[in-house]
């Protein structure tokens, strides 16, 4: 692997220069020892597998986390970002992936919040305007300032973002995946502003997963993996497979599930539609299987998810349970055709934070435990949660402590356990391990694989890609709100299904 | 699975709680037990008679009733809402009992009428807090209303005089059991039904579960509308059951009963729990709650204190309650109860659903104006339009700031008893000789401390700011009747004259100060920069710190921006009135709130016009000045005002339901 350290300009120091940037979280190193160099009019993707340190490192940069060891040095000079303001004021601006516009606002006041122009107290409308037309401009946007942002189209939403970002007059622009929400033509347009802003000598880090786009606009990319950096190097003569190498590694473990048996279908869904989210989305599910569906940020594979477990009602479709139609109207719906759906929101979603770790696991199925006059049978219950705390593993001192204080790992354990309790069979789980700690990882796979040959089915929703190839027996991958392809584990690579999500290679 | 995946569970560490309780944590978590016991105490060691055993009767009975309602008010705070009506609801419910005494029916079904006319009105709160998401504050403060109106024309029929008699009622009221009266006996065993329902049940489990975290509650497969419902339903029959009680203990049915109680319903709970954390709230709390606030307007009485201080104290303790509660329980998640957590699916407005529930608002305001001229002929004359505008100048005033409040998440209730407050300090200063100006710099500045107060201390603790105007909408009230001993102060007549002399169409001053008050928010909203971080306020808070806005400093900001508008319209009021009256401005807050909401501004803030409020205001103001032009009493006009508000809103929800689009995550 060609490893062409970063600085290649050894004469006027780079606008920005990181030296040996080191973050940790409990159980985790986010970053460990990584260098970058970004120079004036540049484009840098920033490459990597969820959990390889792309957000840590936009945070550090952002002001949102201080990091804890290393340095920053904007034009030479070592700086220590502060808080989200201290990072504007030092010229670097962030476009977060989820939209931060008020969307009843107009345009202009959207650009100005914080940094109103303001003339004797009062608004200085024609300078806000002149603020606003001016970093518009600098897009190629031709969009009246006045306009309500609610009115805009999600890629018009997303060059304000940026515009935004712009307003306040910032060297470097980060761009954590800018296009997650966009479309294909939404997203050449997306380009050509940031071709302009490279022209104007805007310095620019670019994360993306989407390969295809990364080749087309970056001229350098460094690839991080498991906090480390692998490579910082011109784009020149790259593909999207030598891309999808670096980021895996070449001598990446390879984890086959070992055969389960399957049984009947446990769950079928037909012609399943909600909006342009989900377009026609048919697919069944066996007992003691395990289905991943994966696809890229937004490609409809959670809200797929949703319908499943009866929390979005879809426009039209059928679902099939053990053989027989159902209509999910809520979630209490699909509880009562025992399936259970674990969000990715946890600590939304899934647990009652201030309730005993015993309250949350019973929580889904009380009325099993109902006795005369619906009094809980507490004897009973406290039996039955010891034993899914034992089967599934959660740690905790005792059955009492609010669920709020566990690990994220034990709180999705207990979930997991809650609907084991409930008698749940087909199971839905989005990003069962997004926010759980690396060592609680393995863990948890190996009780999705525990209840699969319990005979259960399990829908594991995954954007990563060695996750899914460890769980599953087999892929859907969904892209645009279809399922473009399905494969098994043992059929595909990691660089292969990485390549089956951008869509540059079909099944 | 393969080996790779061996066991990691030993890296899943336990953080679980480990500390050894100390006694530090003892304290917090019973710090009111422990407060309850140091009252006693102290009451104890300074006063000869509150130790004695017939006092310590007279304690449990004055209680009973007080004890009930809270429990009332621990479920729908367990849940996440809130209830105002409650205090009406004793009124209804003892009004009902009463009659169907007095025309000789048996006890039993006097019992089962109160209890179920709470009920079916908890029911009628349930049906639009649950079924058109609006929010329970609104709704509760118009059933308020409503329910006093309906209960006090029924009463009237009665000559407003309901003598309760009967076997079963007057055994509530003398009977003792080994010293221990009968009703505060009842109360303790409706409070150990209550705490077993809540804690063995699962219907109590469920309710907790929705309470703390009603999404994942809903995917945990409860059903929370339901459930909200039945928390609702719960509330209005424990209330109902609180009037019987209270039907027993008075003997005499008069319109004054049941006024205030609602406040000692939230401060019982708030005193026992620190706060009113929805999820989290016990019975038992509400019990240490009760004591508390009981043994302490004992005291009162036995040092000679007038019961005018009482609803002072109230306001005071739970305000003092909620910020003791916030040091104390800093780690833990802060949900205040004011039924916002229960926005999870709500829905916007398409720009056609906007503009027609829009008109639709001018449209009713037209047809109720032509509705009121066909039935009163002295309606749609000259003199009487002046008299629309003169006599709603305050609430214009006010619905200004109301809409900042709105707009801004910073749902103010205080600002009819702030006027009151402030009309009080006003006239007595200048009783107390104060020159004129003077005096009213004082009324002004006595509304602007209000607020200032108010805003620091959501600003800096983070309260919600609903709760906080709350306490102030009890203490401010308390204290206008307190400092006054509930009578009238006339004051000083050159400045009556100035406020009452027609400069032009008969209109006086007010007019000027109604569309000063409109321009000087219009300012603020559209041309100052605080008016676009007021609906980032609303709209997302989360925005105001990615910009870099100090958030705490803009709530004391809006907060007192608002306090501007409340001391204009207690000056106005303070004008016209001719005296300061410690019970004006009642019932401004709801109509100020209404008139912003029915304009179409979402009480979940961000959104919301100027004008669509001034359109609210004169479809209240003409409510208000055609249904007092058809000489009714005062219970008639309350029930029907507060029928046509709900009923507003209630199209007004049904509209905004209709044409919203479900906004997908």
């Amino acid at each position: 692997m060609t490893t062409n350290s970063a600085p290649t300009k050894d004469a006027a120091p780079p606008l920005l220069g990181i030296r040996g940037l080191e973050k940790r979280f409990p159980g985790v190193v986010a970053l460990d020892d990584v260098s970058l160099d970004l120079a004036a009019g540049e484009v840098h993707g920033l490459i990597g597998q969820n959990g390889a340190g792309k957000s840590t490192l936009i945070n550090i940069l952002s002001g949102m986390l201080p990091a804890d060891a290393g340095t920053v040095r904007l034009d030479g000079a070592p700086v220590t970002i502060r808080d989200p303001r201290h990072a504007l004021s030092l010229g670097v601006a962030t476009v977060y992936q989820e939209l931060s516009l008020l969307p009843n606002l107009t345009v202009a006041q959207n650009l100005v919040l914080g940094r109103e122009p303001s003339r004797r107290g009062l608004l200085d409308a024609g300078e806000m305007k002149a603020r606003t037309q001016e970093a518009l401009g600098r897009l190629g946007l031709d969009i009246a300032p006045q306009t309500i942002v609610s009115n805009l189209s999600l890629a018009e939403r997303q060059m304000i973002e940026i515009a935004k970002a712009l307003a306040s007059n910032p060297k470097i622009l980060i761009l954590d995946e800018p296009t997650a929400p966009l479309g294909q033509r939404e997203s050449e347009q997306l380009f050509t502003a940031i071709r302009r802003l490279r022209k104007q000598g805007v310095a620019l880090l670019y994360v993306s997963h989407r390969f295809a786009e990364v080749l087309e606009l970056c001229d350098v990319a460094t690839v991080l993996r498991n906090g480390r950096k692998i490579v910082t190097t011109s784009l020149a003569g790259w593909s999207e497979a030598r891309l999808t190498d670096a980021m895996i590694g070449a001598q990446t473990e390879r984890y086959v599930a070992s055969a389960r048996t399957t049984a009947q279908t446990a769950l079928a869904a037909d012609n399943l539609r909600l909006g342009h989210r989900v377009r026609g989305v048919s697919l069944d599910v066996r007992r003691g299987e395990i289905v991943a569906l994966t696809g890229l940020l937004g490609a409809g594979q959670n809200e797929i998810a949703r319908i499943l477990g009866g929390d979005l009602r879809a426009d039209g479709g059928t679902l099939l349970k053990d053989g027989k139609p159902i209509a999910l109207r809520n979630p209490s719906d699909a509880v009562a055709a025992k399936i259970a759906l674990l969000t990715d929101e946890r600590k939304h979603e899934g647990i009652l934070p201030n309730l005993p770790l015993r309250e949350n696991i019973a929580v889904a199925s009380l009325g099993d435990r109902r006795g005369p006059a619906g009094v809980v049978d507490a004897a009973r219950e406290r039996r039955e949660v010891q034993r899914v705390v034992s089967d599934f593993g959660v740690v905790a001192t005792s059955i009492e402590v609010p669920i709020r204080t566990l690990s994220g790992g034990n709180q999705q354990k207990a979930l997991i356990a809650r609907w084991d309790l409930a008698d749940a069979d087909v199971f839905v789980l989005i990003e069962p391990t997004r926010g759980v700690d690396v060592g609680a990882r393995a863990d948890i796979y190996r009780r999705l694989d525990t209840l699969a040959r319990s005979g259960k089915a399990v829908i594991v929703v995954s954007s990563d890609v060695p996750e899914v190839l460890t769980l599953a027996d087999r892929i859907l991958v969904v892209r645009d709100g279809v399922i473009a392809a399905e494969t098994m584990p043992a059929a595909v690579d990691e660089e292969r299904l990485n390549l089956m999500i951008q869509g540059a290679a079909a099944a | 699975m393969t080996a790779s995946l061996t066991s990691r569970a030993n890296a899943d560490k336990a953080s679980a709680g480990k500390k050894p309780p100390s006694w530090g944590s003892f304290f917090a978590r019973n710090a009111m037990l422990v407060a309850a016991i140091i009252l006693f105490l102290a009451f104890v060691a300074t006063s000869p008679v509150f130790g004695t055993s017939g006092n310590a009767a007279n304690i449990l009975r004055q209680s009973a009733s007080v004890l009930v309602l809270g429990l009332a008010m621990t479920i729908v705070v367990l849940i996440g809402g809130i209830d105002l009506s409650v205090g009406s609801v004793v009124l209804a419910s003892a009004t009902i009992a009463g009659i169907v005494l007095a025309e000789g029916l048996h006890p039993v079904f006097a019992i089962v009428a109160g209890i179920g006319v709470g009920a079916i009105v908890g029911a009628i709160n349930a049906a639009m807090i649950e079924g058109l998401r609006i929010s329970p504050v609104i709704v509760t403060l118009g059933t308020m209303i409503a329910v006093r109106g309906f209960s006090l024309v029924w009463l009237g029929r009665y000559n407003s005089w309901v003598e309760i008699k009967g076997p079963l009622f007057s055994d509530l009221a003398r009977r003792t059991v080994m010293g221990v009266p009968l009703d505060a006996l009842l109360a303790l065993a409706l409070a150990a039904t209550v705490w077993f329902v809540l804690t063995r049940t699962t219907l109590g489990r469920a309710w907790h579960a929705t309470g703390d975290a009603p999404v994942a509650a809903r995917l945990a497969g409860l059903r929370v509308r339901w459930l909200r419902t039945g928390a609702y339903v719960a509330c209005g029959a424990l209330a109902g059951a609180a009037g019987v009680l209270v039907a027993a203990r008075t003997g005499l049915i008069s319109p004054s009963i049941g006024q205030g109680l609602e406040f000692f319903a939230i401060a019982v709970v708030a005193l026992g729990a620190g706060g009113l954390p929805a999820g989290r709230v016990r019975v038992s709390q509400t019990v240490i709650g009760t004591l508390i606030l009981i043994m302490i307007f004992n005291y009162m009485t036995i040092r000679g204190v007038p019961g005018t201080w009482q609803t002072t104290v109230t306001g005071l303790l739970l305000l003092g309650a909620m910020v003791a509660g916030r040091f104390l329980q800093r780690d833990a998640a802060s949900d205040v109860a004011t039924g916002e957590a229960i926005s999870d699916e709500y829905a916007r407005m398409s720009p056609t659903g906007a503009w027609l529930t829009r008109s639709a608002l001018a449209i009713a305001t037209i047809v109720l104006a032509i509705v009121f001229a066909l039935i009163n002929p002295r309606f749609a004359i000259w003199p009487n339009v002046v008299a629309i505008v003169e006599q709603n100048a305050t609430l214009a005033i006010v619905a200004v700031g109301a809409m900042i409040g709105i707009v801004s998440r910073s749902v103010d209730i205080s600002p009819g008893s702030v006027i009151a407050l402030g009309a009080v300090a006003a006239a007595l200063a200048a009783q107390a000789g104060v020159p004129l100006p003077l005096a009213l710099l004082a009324g002004i500045l006595t509304c602007l401390a209000v607020y200032a107060l108010n805003g620091v201390i959501v600003g800096r603790l983070g309260l919600d700011p609903l709760i906080v105007t709350l306490a102030a909408w009890i203490w401010a009230r308390g204290l206008a009747v307190s400092l006054t001993d509930a009578t009238t102060i006339g004051f000083d007549m050159r400045f009556v004259m100035l406020m009452n002399t027609p400069l032009a169409f008969g209109f006086t001053l007010s007019v000027p100060l109604i569309g000063l008050a409109f321009l000087a928010g219009w300012i603020i909203l559209r041309r100052m920069p605080l008016g676009i971080r007021i609906y980032a306020a609303g709209g997302d808070p989360r925005m105001l710190r990615q910009a870099g806005v100090n958030e705490s400093r803009l709530r004391v900001t809006i907060l007192l921006a608002m306090g501007f508008f409340t001391a204009a319209g207690m000056l106005v009021m303070l004008g016209r009135l001719g005296a300061a009256a410690p019970t004006a401005g009642f019932g401004l807050e709801l109509d100020a709130i209404v008139a912003v909401i029915l304009g179409g501004a979402s009480f979940r803030g961000g959104t919301g016009r100027l004008r669509d409020t001034a359109i609210g205001v004169l479809f209240l103001a003409i409510l208000n000045n055609g249904l007092s032009g058809l000489q009714m009493g005062d219970a008639q006009f309350f029930l029907i005002k507060g029928t046509i508000i709900l009923a507003a809103l209630t199209l007004r929800a049904a509209a905004q339901g209709f044409f919203s689009r479900r906004a997908l995550a």
